[in-house]
């Protein structure tokens, strides 16, 4: 199906946000975020016409940022294969009331910390509202292992906010929220 | 199932959502409302989430990053610079020769007795005239066996200096009844537009002349080469020197 200007502009508007703040959890980096994000939509443009459901666009675009992230990567030699058996995560029992207090930059910045093997899956769970089913597609790994990550991941990510939340001085493995630079 | 193997499941079913539904999870959720503690950790695990996801909502997003997504989305679309640049130089020139012809080829209607430059014009006209690709591919080996899945340009020789470059696209075509097709080159790979173009057409054609060497022209425009080869005709066309062409096709 052709795209029309209409569909384009209405992706880009119900979708950059979240396809910004999900490649910004893959890269750390605001320039490389909104690089992905654009270069994510620019394939939209020109290859949109190999979607067949602009239901399925969600997940189209985040499946192609995905890859481009992934790309990337192989380009710079900067990400690093996690075993899947490391690393050991900590049950933690944060409760909602607790997690309320958490400032966001703290959970943003947790969420930066955990292994990047983990991020990917529990972005697209917190950020984008994606199924495990969806999230298997858009990262092409068995639904399996998308369960494995999330419970993990998940388990990680908490662990992370309650030790900021427990230790009132700043941890010296935070990783500090790029500043909004304006560029 | 124990309660680690339904808190496994239980983890990937997002609060307020249809997963609740999902046969995959049901005897988790069964589990969850018969056992106190395993249902207490569901409706914590689910308030949770709920809060997380909020809070990383709230990562900022650059204000003109909507903008910059638009702008470059309608700078993609445009038409190729060589259209603009040559068109009314084009238009003028192909008139008086393709008039005659009638339109551009697409089916094989063309009079007999069309000579190698009628062919040559009309497949620069057709580079020109900006077309949407039939297939979209970076790598020219995916390409020749996307178009052997059309049934078209099976054992194509691509010349070796050009078979390695990064490719845009490909367009099925027809030429007097017979199949052919465009693959467009980058020469760069981040040139911002294709401007090597190889043209094949399933048959022999031109059978009185001789082809045997490809013989070069140099248009206002473009330079092109034309030869027949393996039962094919070829046309490589681009805007580059006749001597980058002359050394590709050597």
């Amino acid at each position: 199906m052709k795209l029309s200007d209409e569909d384009i502009q209405m992706l880009v508007s119900e979708h950059y946000g979240n396809l910004y703040r999900f490649a910004l959890s893959l890269a750390h980096n605001q320039a490389e975020a909104a690089d992905l994000t654009q270069q994510t939509y620019l394939t939209l443009a020109t290859k949109g016409g190999q979607l067949r459901d602009i239901g399925k666009a969600k997940s189209w675009l985040f499946t192609v940022l995905y890859r481009e992230f992934l790309k990337l990567r192989k380009l710079t030699n900067r990400f690093s294969e996690m075993d899947e058996e490391t690393p050991e995560t900590t049950s933690s029992s944060i409760d909602e009331d607790a997690c309320r207090k958490a400032d966001a930059k703290i959970v943003i910045e947790s969420l930066y910390t955990i292994p990047e093997i983990f991020r990917a899956p529990v972005s697209l769970f917190y950020l984008e509202d994606l199924s495990y089913r969806e999230i298997s597609e858009v990262l092409e790994i068995p639904i399996g292992t998308v369960m494995s990550r999330l419970s993990r991941g998940k388990e990680e990510l908490r662990s992370r906010v309650t030790s900021h939340l427990t230790d009132s001085s700043s941890p010296s493995n935070v990783v500090r929220l790029p500043e909004a630079s304006g560029e | 199932m124990n309660t680690k193997e339904a808190q496994f499941l239980l983890s990937s079913i997002r609060p307020d959502s249809e997963d609740a539904e999902d046969p995959r999870f049901a005897e988790a959720i069964e589990l969850a409302k018969s056992d106190p503690e395993l249902g207490a950790w569901l409706e914590n695990q689910q308030a949770v989430d709920r809060v997380l996801s909020s809070k990383l909502q709230e990562i900022p997003v650059p204000e003109d990053l909507e903008a910059s997504i638009l702008a470059g989305i309608r700078v993609s679309q445009n038409p190729p610079f060589w259209k603009s640049r040559s068109l009314l130089l084009i238009a003028a020139t192909l008139i008086a020769i393709l008039l005659p012809l009638g339109l551009l080829v697409m089916n094989g209607s063309a009079p007999s007795g069309t000579t190698p430059s009628d062919f040559r014009a009309a497949m620069i006209e057709k580079i020109e005239s900006g077309f949407e690709f039939d297939h979209v591919s970076a790598d020219s080996e995916e390409i020749r066996d996307w178009l052997v899945s059309q049934s078209r340009s099976e054992g194509i020789e691509i010349p070796d200096d050009i078979a390695p470059l990064k490719t845009a696209g490909c367009k099925l075509l027809d030429w007097e009844g017979k199949k052919a097709s465009l693959i467009c080159f980058h020469l760069k790979p981040d040139d911002p537009g294709p401007t090597v173009h190889l043209v094949t057409v399933d048959a022999e054609l031109f059978a009185k002349r001789n082809l045997a060497e490809a013989n070069i022209e140099q248009g206002p425009e473009w330079v092109s080469a034309l030869w027949r080869k393996g039962g094919k005709t070829y046309f490589l066309a681009t805007i580059h020197s006749a001597a980058a062409l002359q050394e590709w096709i050597e």
